[in-house]
């Protein structure tokens, strides 16, 4: 387990301006709401928190497409695959390292969620069941779309992952819709089944991409 | 004495997307290096060295063969542990120098408090230890090998797995790690080195192999190579080189002379210097470079194509 946390820390640790400057958006776009005298529309908190929510979703697909692809581009991949770790290990790490960026930016946004909720009278935990949907299908979304970049190049991957996501067997599609449909006033409750079964389909997408990568040939440009 | 890298008719085959185009690095290619060595893997640009390297590391599958690395099947991650690998072209993360090195230490299972202990000490070993706290994304080229260098030994392998370590070095760098390597001989463990230094090989290595088009050419003991038995060098004194008749091809220190022959020529020469009362000091095979060595393997492989 070390050597994926270590990967994903380090993982994690370069998409350090993304996410900063992805944060940066949430507090500046959300703050601004949550410092205005009066108190904001509704809709438009709405609107900001489902409109975040999504990009983190999207974001995860665009992290994980181009992951392994810069790896072997910058050459980094060598120096890690060197050492003592499995290529399962190793994909694991990427996968959870580009999860925790997006977890991270999840987070910001459900504390700007939070301020925004209570000032129009709904009650926080609304939003962060949101983000935890939203959370789910991001970490299965990138999941997929690691499996494709196991063989693929991102540009191919990315419109693979596209396609598997709408397809209603894996829950992205399903639980985005429920994302796109939250209204506070009818409120909402996580489907454990749903969040259940896109864990389960993360492990799975994980299993078939390490079993991809392990015989894949890291050929790299030589000088 | 048991082997470190052992390459076992391994055969490696490129092919395009769809399989039109195909191009081998490695053909029937084996070669095996004892534990304890140092072993200098020589070839042109091309020859397969560094496919030869990433296959025995796991990062590309042969085609057809197999091969041991300490004993295990390439691209086993535990063997990998006791392996500390350099590639060409250095890429690390950009990180402090004593970060990164920690880092990939950590990936091999190293644990605080022997880990930076460990780094400080190889960054020491590569003349780093002041830029250890330095972000490497600001370092020179030389600067980058040498981290690549440091977190290649941080595990204390006994296995080195080295491709090109000093083609960005400076001489005084390079001498540095010419010591490294030879402290990490006299210590037990097994280095595999591919360089197009041939300087340093002739120095440092015990054996060396020669790769052109991706199959082994000539192997054998340094020494042994650079010997040319069909040339023979004939030290002599107490005889003026004018007496013998010759002069041109010959070098004279001290009123000791020395002069290269071919070797048929040899009796008769030593002959004709004790008829003149000079006397023999030594006679030994001559000596040729590396470099000559390559150059003549390259240019008949050249040929041996046209």
């Amino acid at each position: 387990m070390r050597p994926v946390l270590l990967i994903a820390g380090n993982f994690f640790r370069e998409q350090r301006i993304l996410l900063a400057l992805m944060v940066a958006y949430v507090v500046l776009g959300g703050g601004t709401l949550a410092l205005l005298p009066h108190a904001p529309e509704i809709e438009d908190v709405i609107f900001l928190i489902k409109q975040h929510a999504a990009y983190a979703v999207l974001l995860g697909v665009a992290l994980a497409s181009t992951a392994i692809h810069n790896e072997r581009k910058s050459k980094r991949i060598l120096a890690v695959l060197s050492k003592g770790i499995t290529r399962g290990q190793y994909l694991a790490g990427m996968l959870l390292g580009s999860v925790s960026v997006l977890l991270a930016y999840l987070f910001w946004l459900g504390i700007i969620a939070t301020a925004l909720l209570e000032r129009v009278g709904v009650a926080a935990v609304q939003g962060w069941t949101v983000l935890g949907m939203a959370a789910t299908a991001t970490l299965l979304a990138a999941a997929i779309t690691i499996f494709y970049s196991t063989f693929a190049h991102p540009w191919v991957a990315l419109p693979l992952t596209l396609i598997t996501i709408a397809v209603p067997i894996f829950p992205v599609a399903v639980l985005l819709k429920e994302l796109a449909a939250w209204n506070p006033i009818a409120g909402m409750s996580l489907n454990e089944g749903l969040v259940g079964m896109a864990l389960v389909e993360t492990l799975l997408f994980w299993g078939l991409a390490a079993w991809s990568f392990r015989n894949k040939d890291i050929a790299v440009a030589v000088e | 004495m048991a082997a470190s890298l052992q390459f076992d008719r391994v055969t490696k085959t490129y092919k395009s997307l769809f399989g039109k185009t195909e191009a081998t690095a490695l053909r029937d290619f084996s070669l095996s290096v004892e534990a304890g060595e140092i072993f200098g893997f020589l070839g042109p640009n091309g020859a397969g060295k560094t496919t030869a390297l990433h296959i025995a590391m796991g990062f590309v599958r042969a085609s057809s063969g197999s091969g041991t690395m300490l004993g295990r099947p390439f691209g086993d991650a535990s063997a990998r542990r006791h392996v500390g690998f350099l590639a060409e072209a250095v890429a690390l993360y950009h990180r402090t120098a004593l970060d990164a090195v920690r880092f990939y230490g950590a990936l091999n299972g190293m644990r605080e408090p022997e880990l930076s202990k460990r780094a400080r000490i190889v960054l020491e070993q590569v003349g780093l230890t002041e830029d250890a706290g330095r972000n490497i994304g600001k370092f020179s080229r030389g600067m980058l090998q040498r981290v690549g260098l440091a977190q290649a030994l941080v595990n204390d392998p006994d296995l080195l797995v080295l491709d090109e370590p000093t083609s960005a070095l400076d001489p005084v760098a390079r001498v540095q790690v010419r010591e490294l390597l030879l402290a990490a001989k006299r210590a037990g463990k097994t280095v595999f080195l591919s360089s197009h230094m041939l300087s340093e090989i002739e120095l440092i290595c015990d054996r060396v192999a020669f790769l052109v088009k991706g199959s082994v050419v000539r192997e054998g003991k340094t020494g042994e190579l650079l010997e040319d038995h069909n040339i023979s060098e004939i030290e002599f004194k107490n005889v003026a080189p004018s007496v013998l008749g010759i002069g041109a091809q010959l070098q004279s220190q001290n009123g000791t002379h020395r002069l290269t022959v071919r070797a048929a020529e040899q009796r008769p020469f030593m002959e004709r210097i004790w008829q003149a009362g000079g006397e023999v000091v030594s006679v030994n095979p001559a000596r040729k470079s590396l470099e000559e060595i390559f150059v003549a393997l390259a240019e008949k492989s050249d040929k041996a194509d046209v």
